[in-house]
């Protein structure tokens, strides 16, 4: 088994199919870590999160839906999918409505489950892509000061440097110099990129997002550039 | 043709103020019998999901291991050992469903109250609507309980339709628990289930799943007792011989 091959947590109080499970998807080239009590893979969140949680629902002490509800409090958003005995309609339900990513219902085939382990891992593998360009992205916009900050925000709205020499109450060749400090300290190779950066800062204005289990936070500089946006936007719409 | 009459509410009421309740005795007994059915079905269709899971996985993993370009043969052997052991497991399963529908005289053998009420509430647990249920269970401080004499399955089978019972009865009152506790009465193990007792004057110590209880309790030499004396619960006290070899 490879060092980096994907991680499956495999959570069931029923032993026999625990292991099952876990000796196919290792067949197949996944690493497993496997659970008999949801306790316990609680109590180890922070270490080296699955690519995808397998979960029984029907458990004693703590069922599959209280251990997502618990993951989603604890801010782990691994997607997990379900394994049930019953098609008990309203319990499959709540399992969809908790974002539970499927449903097993068993006794699922081989083929059910290395299908439905594998779009878990694209969905996980996209969420944790998507999650680092955004904290690459802020460790970028960390390095404005909030001056540069103000001008990439009002350069990625539109403006002119000239109007944007206005705006800030400063001459056009201060905001030049601003403006090409900034494409550098972001590495903006055009102001397409620029806008595309900026674009992403609004839209995702989550506080901090947790990387490998560790936090990081969102930007001072990322604050004051969506605080712009909201400013030039709104006057834009009163304008019309 | 046969009917039960529900008693009536109070001593004065004439036949036509309040006729009594006829149901008639093939209907109830064809509905009692539908319910056992249903939860049998779903108590032995949960014990079957799991190992046929464990089946068809085992298998799969066993042809990968052996189909690749250095054949596994170590791992292939142990998801095939693991599959006897889920074929047996199912085969149990089926035993306990035929023990349950077949009539025959119940064995002797050695048996585990503790265990057999651990188990029963398992499978109430495993009944989704039934996954909350406010079941506790105490063990008398006397360890270790002796084994009592008599066949698993029927044991198992009478305390879960006391609980059933327990909790059809008490009305599945949110938070108010239904107390089992297993003592050791020294030439006896006994199982008593407390329930709060039912706030309208209703007869408790009568239904499908005592009656059952009581068939399997007089099979075994065993005593059921229900008391009702305490202002606000029921107590269903059954008691097994110890086991004596």
């Amino acid at each position: 088994m490879q060092d980096d091959a994907p991680l499956v947590a495999v959570i069931d109080d029923d032993a026999a199919t625990c292991r099952a499970v876990s000796r196919l998807l290792d067949a197949v080239g996944y690493r497993v870590r496997t659970y008999t009590n949801p306790r316990d893979y609680l109590d180890e969140l922070d270490v080296a999160p699955p690519i995808c949680v397998l979960v029984d629902i029907l458990m004693p002490e703590v069922d599959g839906l209280a251990l997502l509800r618990e993951m989603r409090h604890s801010g782990s958003d691994v997607p997990a999918v379900f394994m049930t005995g019953t098609g008990h309609v309203p319990t499959v339900v709540e399992a969809m409505k908790e974002g539970a990513l499927d449903l097993l219902s068993k006794p699922f085939t081989a083929d059910a489950l290395c299908a439905t382990i594998a779009r878990a891992t694209d969905s996980s593998r996209r969420v944790h892509g998507e999650r680092r360009d955004l904290v690459d992205l802020w460790r970028q916009v960390e390095k404005l000061t909030p001056r540069e900050a103000e001008v990439a925000a009002l350069v990625a709205c539109g403006l002119l440097n000239k109007h944007v020499a206005m705006r800030i109450g400063t001459k056009e060749k201060t905001v030049k110099v601003h403006r090409g400090r900034v494409m550098q300290k972001l590495q903006a190779p055009s102001l397409a990129e620029l806008v595309r950066m900026v674009d992403r800062l609004f839209s995702e204005q989550a506080p901090f997002v947790k990387l490998d289990g560790v936090e990081a936070r969102r930007p001072r500089a990322a604050d004051i550039i969506t605080d712009v946006i909201s400013r030039e936007r709104s006057q834009s719409q009163k304008q019309v | 043709m046969e009917s039960i009459s529900a008693p009536s509410s109070h001593l004065g009421a004439t036949k036509s103020e309040n006729p009594p309740l006829q149901v008639p005795w093939s209907e109830r007994e064809r509905a009692t019998r539908l319910a056992l059915a249903g939860e049998l079905v779903a108590a032995v269709t949960h014990d079957l999901r799991q190992p046929l899971t464990a089946i068809e996985m085992n298998l799969s993993a066993a042809l990968v291991f052996l189909s690749g370009a250095e054949p596994r043969t170590d791992r292939a052997i142990e998801a095939l050992e693991d599959i006897f052991a889920q074929q047996r497991r199912m085969s149990e399963a089926l035993q306990a469903l035929e023990d349950l529908v077949v009539c025959r005289e119940p064995r002797h053998e050695r048996c585990d109250l503790t265990a057999l009420a651990r188990e029963a509430i398992a499978l109430i647990r495993a009944d989704p609507s039934m996954r909350e249920a406010p079941i506790e269970l105490s063990v008398g401080s006397q360890t270790p309980l002796p084994s009592v004499s008599g066949d698993a399955t029927l044991i198992r089978q009478a305390l879960l339709n006391v609980l059933l019972h327990a909790i059809d009865a008490s009305g599945g009152r949110p938070g108010v628990p239904i107390r089992s506790a297993i003592t050791n009465l020294e030439d006896s193990v006994e199982a008593v289930v407390t329930y709060p007792k039912p706030p309208e004057t209703a007869v408790t110590n009568t239904g499908p799943g005592l009656t059952l209880a009581r068939a399997v309790v007089a099979a075994h030499g065993a005593t059921i007792k229900i008391d009702e004396s305490s202002e606000s619960t029921v107590s269903v006290q059954t008691t097994w011989p110890v086991y004596a070899g």
